[in-house]
């Protein structure tokens, strides 16, 4: 039992965990620990006066919580090729406060997630210089797995320091 | 009167002395009269002034008499009193009106004229004899009271005559008047006097040059001295003398000069006096003969017309004998092309004569032929008609069989089809609730489907949480992925499912193709064997209608051998007809020879005919030029005279106009001439006039 203890705990200092996902062809990682929950695509009621990286809103078991579409956001076509394959991941630490009811919250709309995966460190290399920058700086690393690369994406740096004092404003006129 | 009233007007002197005398003697009257009147009122106020003191004085002198009734001084008072000058009568009464004094010392008798009178009249009251005096005389009566303080004692009763005082005024007025006479007539007769010297003698003068100037005596000059308005006028009149001498000297120049002028002009007014009349004259001998020549070139017109209408009436008959020579020539053209047309004709004519009769022994023979052929043909129908026979009994076999074989074995193979089909359609609809079960298993797919992805999802939010729970996760990070595995195999089977539900659907959908083809087969089937059906009706009605035919085949060979025995019978009547044609061919064609041979000649007598009239028609052409030459010339004529004609008429028209001006030449002439006439009378006059004058 120690020993099982023991290797977790190095398997847990030396890998990264990771719940992939996709967006058309490409495949992004993000950390588990800010993942709070993976749903279906729920009903996304638009909002007046939100900021345009806002889809809308939806209502999760009486949370409200923003929600941006990644596919949007990575400039890429709407096109859905699978519907039912399509997940809402509600994620944490994107935004700071605990301000109304989404206790700081969003949710990311994605094309599919795929699993759980653990990453070990070495195999995850920094990203590259041309994706740094106000608009790559979310991109944190590169991890290699067997069959490709996924794209490591770090959550608190998806909203510019603007998208996320005119969403807390947003907030703060709803409340 | 009437005379001195003539010779007041005349007289400018009498006219002023009448006027001034008469005004100032107005003047002087009227002032005479003022004069009168206010002195007599002068005169009147005096006395009554007079009388008044006089009144007062002998009041106050007789108030002690009447007080203490003295009588005697009173009377003797007023006695003295009365004597005064123009008193008549004076008498005192007291406050009571009774008289004091004694009448006879009342009145004063030192005027003679009332002492006259009172020796006539007399009474005892003093106031009703001063009353009888004053109707009598022309008195002023002055009652004055005498008073003694504020007491009335009487009154004393004065009567003053006037006359004298009239007397008075009557003098003066009489020495006014006169003396304004005197004044008058002094004035008047030097007014007269410097009226005459001042005004009516130069005026005289100026009368007395004026009326020498109407005569016509320039010589004379007025003599005026003085330098006041009547000198004016007499050296204005010297001026007008001086100019008229001047005006008249020219006009007397001018008057000769028009005198001498309008001799000559007359003289030259009566030349043109004669001058006109002798142009009228000759106007008219013009006018005349320029009638005379119109008249001449209305005639010559005349003729020229006629000779025109002549010459056209002839040219058009050359035309017209031209034209019916022409037509002649056109005619005989005509004629000998016809007569071409004929002989040629008459030519084919004995050409088709002698076909014909060639034809008609091919005729002959060929009848013959026909006749033979007629028979061979009879046998022939005989024969159809035999092969008919046959047929006809052929085909009501054929119709029999068909009708009973034929139609029966098609009903039952139509009732097989229909059994086939039924069937068909009843597997059909098994495959088709086949397929609808697999779709009702595919929508309950469908939902495993759904429950495999919750699972799953349900397995990765466990992972998720079980991972974030670190070490107290771990049981649950068992379980979650427990749960994916279970997930992924229902999610493995799922997909088989639906994999063998896809085959399965394929396959019955293969099923129900083919089920739809067989039920196609079955169907056409069906059809053909309907139409089998369909055919094998057909056949039998045709089988009737060949049965028909065969039928009516039959009689149409009767029929036709009748006509073919009528045929022969007709052939042997042609044969006898042409011989007879060729009998008549034969004669035709001596006959058409005699006819070519006159139609020659008459082609002969054509030709000549047709030179003749070329010959003729040429002539007449050389005629119609001739004839259109002369009318053309006679054309000119014509227009010619019509233009001279024209010419004279305005030539004729001018003369008349010329006539009229001479006339009118001729009168103005001779009112020129008294005009002038009247002009040297009024000079002559004239002169006349002026020669009056001397200067």
């Amino acid at each position: 039992m120690n020993d099982k203890k023991a290797k977790q705990a190095v398997v847990a200092d030396e890998t990264l965990q990771l719940v992939t996902f996709h967006i058309g062809p490409e495949v992004y990682g993000l950390e588990i620990n800010s993942i709070t929950e993976i749903v279906r695509p729920h009903r996304i009621t638009p909002l007046p006066r939100m900021p345009k990286f806002i889809e809308g809103v939806i209502n999760l078991r009486g949370a409200i919580i923003p929600i941006i579409d990644l596919r949007k956001r990575f400039a890429l076509a709407t096109i859905h090729d699978n519907p039912r394959k399509m997940r809402m991941m509600i994620m944490r630490g994107a935004l700071q406060g605990a301000n109304g009811t989404g206790r700081g919250l969003i949710g990311l709309v994605v094309d599919g997630v795929n699993e759980v995966l653990h990453v070990p460190k070495k195999d995850i290399e920094p990203a590259p210089e041309v994706a740094t920058g106000a608009s790559g700086d979310f991109i944190t690393g590169m991890g290699k797995v067997a069959d490709g690369l996924i794209i490591l994406l770090d959550i608190t740096k998806i909203l510019s320091q603007q998208e996320r004092s005119a969403l807390a404003e947003a907030g703060n006129a709803e409340s | 009167m009437l005379d001195l009233k003539e010779k007041i007007e005349a007289s400018m002197g009498l006219k002023l002395a009448v006027v001034i005398t008469g005004v100032i003697l107005a003047l002087m009257v009227l002032g005479t009269a003022f004069v009168a009147r206010t002195m007599s009122a002068d005169q009147y106020r005096h006395i009554e002034t007079h009388g008044k003191d006089l009144g007062m004085f002998l009041g106050k002198a007789v108030t002690d008499p009447i007080l203490q009734k003295d009588m005697k001084k009173l009377e003797s008072l007023v006695a003295d009193a009365v004597k005064t000058q123009d008193m008549l009568y004076t008498y005192v009464t007291d406050s009571s009106d009774a008289v004091l004094n004694n009448v006879v010392t009342s009145f004063n008798r030192e005027n003679p004229e009332l002492h006259e009178f009172l020796l006539q009249n007399t009474s005892d009251s003093a106031p009703a004899l001063a009353a009888k005096v004053k109707a009598q005389f022309d008195v002023l009566e002055i009652p004055v009271d005498i008073k003694t303080g504020e007491t009335k004692l009487g009154t004393v009763w004065m009567g003053f005559s006037r006359t004298g005082a009239k007397q008075n005024v009557r003098g003066i007025v009489f020495l006014l008047l006169g003396t304004s006479v005197a004044i008058v007539l002094a004035l008047a007769a030097m007014v007269y006097m410097m009226a005459r010297k001042m005004i009516v003698v130069p005026t005289k003068e100026a009368v007395s040059v004026a009326s020498n100037i109407a005569a016509g005596d320039l010589t004379q000059s007025v003599r005026i001295a003085s330098h006041d308005e009547f000198g004016m006028l007499g050296r204005g009149l010297n001026r007008m003398i001086t100019g008229l001498k001047g005006m008249i000297g020219n006009v007397q120049q001018a008057a000769m000069n028009v005198e001498s002028v309008s001799t000559e002009v007359k003289g030259a007014s009566a030349r043109i006096a004669t001058g006109s009349r002798t142009q009228a004259e000759s106007v008219d001998e013009a006018a005349s003969s320029v009638n005379e020549m119109h008249f001449a070139l209305k005639e010559i017109a005349g003729t020229a017309q006629d000779l025109f209408a002549t010459s056209t009436q002839t040219s058009s008959s050359v035309i017209e004998t031209v034209a019916s020579v022409d037509e002649v020539a056109r005619t005989m053209h005509e004629l000998s092309a016809s007569i071409e047309e004929t002989t040629s004709a008459i030519a084919q004519m004995s050409v088709a004569i002698r076909q014909i009769a060639g034809n008609v022994e091919l005729l002959s023979a060929a009848a013959a032929d026909t006749a033979a052929s007629s028979s061979e043909i009879s046998t022939s129908v005989k024969e159809v008609e035999e092969t008919a026979r046959q047929s006809l009994a052929l085909s009501e076999a054929v119709a029999s069989d068909a009708q009973q074989l034929g139609m029966h074995s098609i009903d039952k193979t139509i009732e097989g089809m229909g059994r086939i089909d039924a069937a068909a359609r009843r597997t059909a609809d098994v495959v088709n609730r086949l397929v609808g079960r697999v779709e009702s298993i595919g929508s309950i797919l469908t939902v495993i489907e759904d429950i495999t992805d919750q699972t799953g999802l349900l397995a990765l939010n466990a992972a998720i949480l079980a991972a974030q729970a670190g070490e107290h996760g771990k049981g649950f990070s068992v379980v979650a992925a427990e749960i994916r595995d279970l997930s992924n195999r229902t999610a493995a089977s799922t997909q088989e499912i639906g994999n063998l539900i896809a085959s399965v659907q394929e396959e019955s959908k293969v099923a129900a193709g083919v089920m739809q083809e067989g039920v196609a087969i079955v169907e056409e089937g069906m059809r053909l064997s309907k139409d089998a059906g369909q055919t094998l009706r057909k056949i039998l009605e045709r089988a009737d209608q060949s049965r028909d035919m065969s039928r009516s085949i039959n009689r149409a060979a009767a029929e036709q051998v009748r006509s073919i025995r009528q045929v022969s019978e007709a052939v042997e009547r042609i044969s006898g007809m042409t011989l007879q044609i060729a009998k008549a061919a034969n004669e035709q064609k001596s006959a058409s020879e005699q006819i070519a041979r006159a139609s020659e000649k008459m082609s002969e007598i054509t030709r000549f005919v047709r030179t003749s009239t070329e010959g003729q028609a040429k002539a007449g052409k050389d005629i119609t030029a001739a004839v259109e030459n002369m009318s053309a010339k006679i054309t000119l004529v014509n227009r010619a005279t019509g233009e001279v004609q024209t010419g004279s008429n305005m030539i004729v028209k001018a003369i008349e106009r010329i006539k009229q001006i001479a006339k009118e030449n001729a009168s103005q002439a001779a009112g020129l001439n008294s005009a002038v006439e009247i002009m040297a009378d009024q000079a002559g006059s004239l002169k006349n006039e002026i020669q009056k004058f001397r200067m």
